[in-house]
């Protein structure tokens, strides 16, 4: 999931939509405004950020609506947390070993 | 040192003697059979690591504690992620004996991540960095990074 995440935020432009997002919802319509770029980039680049959690969509009539979405980033809370306990697993099983090895007459 | 609330803490009982233990932190040869594919590291105070997880993901900072077989500190950060860069969190291994083995206590401190979900100020202090970064500028280290509550 981390590598969403990372991926999401690699591009400039993406980085930009997070930031317009701050203060509440917009269409993709008034994002691409912003932006130099096609209105099928801006789409393109707020797919990748729905996919990696960043941001949600909301549909009201032939409107979309996209906000940031924070949970997105408690998932990488949620990463880390994972990556820690998963590693301690290890150190525990790779300094066990050790010590038998060690204590072996 | 580090005075705020750790976020992250996790304790786990280990059947080996502390010396044994802290050999894990600052030998690589030792350290890759836990943590990531390839390890580098320079044990000593303000020396650099880098240890790659997957390929992908790289994890990079300096040690900023070495006490032998009781602590080791360590700034936390991933390579290219600039919500939580190199040096943007901290690592704390505290070994501590315990009947015939040694319990590890490690504290993460510092996720910028916390920040980020906590309130509309955090969020608004890393999205106005991560603008200023999209823009070019160098933006220096996180303030807040550091900062002490």
């Amino acid at each position: 999931m981390i590598e969403k995440v990372i991926a999401s935020l690699s591009v400039p432009s993406r980085r930009e939509i997070l930031y317009l997002l701050r203060d509440g919802e917009l269409t993709s319509t008034a994002i691409a405004e912003h932006f130099e770029i096609s209105a099928p980039a801006i789409s393109q680049h707020l797919k990748v950020l729905q996919h990696s959690g960043l941001v949600a969509v909301r549909k009201s009539g032939t409107k979309r609506y996209y906000r940031i979405r924070k949970e997105g980033f408690k998932d990488l809370k949620a990463f880390i947390d994972q990556f820690w306990d998963d590693s301690l697993i290890r150190l525990k099983e790779a300094a066990e070993e050790e010590e038998r090895r060690n204590n072996e007459p | 040192m580090n005075h705020n609330t750790p976020i992250l803490t996790k304790r786990i009982f280990i059947e080996c003697s502390p010396k044994t233990l802290f050999s894990f932190f600052v030998d690589p040869d030792k350290m890759v059979r836990w943590i990531g594919q390839h390890v580098l590291l320079e044990p000593k105070i303000g020396g650099k690591y880098r240890i790659d997880i997957n390929g992908e993901n790289i994890a990079l900072g300096e040690y900023k504690e070495i006490t032998p077989y009781e602590k080791v500190v360590l700034t936390w950060g991933w390579e290219g992620l600039e919500i939580m860069p190199p040096g943007s969190s901290t690592v704390e291994f505290v070994l501590t004996p315990h009947d015939s083995g040694t319990l590890l206590t490690l504290n993460h401190f510092d996720l910028p991540i916390e920040k980020m979900t906590s309130n509309d100020q955090g969020w608004t202090h890393y999205m106005t960095r991560l603008q200023r970064l999209a823009e070019g500028q160098n933006i220096g280290p996180d303030p807040w990074a550091t900062d002490k509550k």
